[in-house]
């Protein structure tokens, strides 16, 4: 292989990822995140008096409606992202 | 938290990806896809419907389960418990792994009137929004306030629950303190005493209720890209 096909090569190895790179996060696009979290499709629950997994200090974001009061620990949200889930007969999404 | 069925429909969301630093889920049934901050779908069938809200308190165990005794709670995942991370402070937006989040995407905006992961609760009106750093509003624990054309109050209470109300009663705008050594507030207008729940207690205007709005929690840099018209609340 002569010296210019390897100069060639060289830059293309260089440059090519350096500019895919840079290219990836384009304001206003959306960027996959494939994999990384899984939304809660089929919340458990306990009740208050089980539910010795949590402390009185723990921070949680309540719901209350239609007769039905939910309570979910916020990084249990920020994990999942989406916690599919209803109160009463109203479909809901917790999302953080 | 919003309600998952629009115009009839129940949507089942997954996550698509990251938009402006925030979550977009896409729904299986029409493939829209939907920004976490707003609710607000930007592409697809459903584009331009918004998700409505349901109003929902950030408070603690203690505090939530002596409000509603009846109440569930979420159980963790045991396939992720590792994911969790169980912090004694307010909630913020995640940044699982670690990275910072110039790795993950763009802004949309950059607006640095506050400092981007200032936490703060949004408020949003009709007409307007306001962000409210918490730390201040810890400070200050009662705050009579506007946000565009709604005189509104927050009101935190232990420094962990945050409440907010329009507080407006009877075509009069009402101004309240702490009442000393307690849990509850006055307001100056008539003297009566109201629960942080925003319920009158006692005085001439018991059995009246405050109407609730729901404060979001959220990243200044989050608030910001979506809500770019936002004002921000300062003490003066």
């Amino acid at each position: 292989m002569t010296y210019r096909v390897w100069l060639v090569t060289f830059w293309m190895i260089v440059f090519v990822p350096a500019f895919l790179l840079g290219q990836q996060s384009p304001a206003g696009q959306v960027i996959p995140t494939t994999g990384q979290f899984d939304p809660m499709r089929e919340p458990h629950f306990a009740t208050a008096a089980q539910a010795d997994f949590l402390k009185d200090s723990d921070h949680v974001m309540g719901v209350s409606a239609n007769g039905v009061s939910k309570a979910y620990r916020t990084d249990i949200i920020t994990y999942h992202h989406i916690i599919h889930d209803q109160l009463g007969k109203m479909p809901i999404l917790a999302t953080w | 938290v919003f309600r998952a069925d629009i115009a009839g429909k129940t949507l089942s969301m997954d996550l698509e990806g990251l938009k402006g630093l925030n979550f977009v889920m896409r729904d299986r049934q029409t493939g829209s896809l939907w920004q976490q901050a707003t609710g607000i779908a930007f592409e697809g069938p459903l584009k331009g419907k918004r998700l409505e809200l349901v109003d929902f308190l950030l408070t603690t165990w203690g505090e939530w389960r002596k409000l509603h005794p009846d109440t569930l709670a979420v159980l963790p995942d045991p396939k992720y418990l590792n994911r969790y991370r169980a912090t004694g402070q307010l909630p913020t937006q995640g940044f699982a792994g670690g990275q910072p989040p110039a790795a993950r995407g763009s802004k949309l905006v950059d607006d640095p009137r506050l400092r981007d992961r200032e936490q703060i609760v949004g408020i949003e009106t009709q007409n307007a929004q306001k962000a409210y750093p918490i730390a201040l509003l810890r400070q200050q624990v009662v705050v009579n306030d506007s946000v565009g054309s709604t005189a509104v109050l927050l009101v935190v209470t232990n420094g962990d629950t945050i409440n907010a109300f329009a507080r407006t009663v009877r075509g009069r705008n009402l101004s309240f303190r702490a009442k000393p050594g307690t849990m509850d507030l006055l307001d100056k207008e008539t003297g009566s005493t109201w629960s942080p729940y925003g319920e009158c207690t006692g005085g001439q205007l018991k059995g009246t209720k405050l109407q609730r709005v729901t404060p979001m929690p959220s990243f200044w840099f989050s608030w910001a890209q979506f809500f770019p018209a936002t004002e921000v609340y300062s003490i003066k």
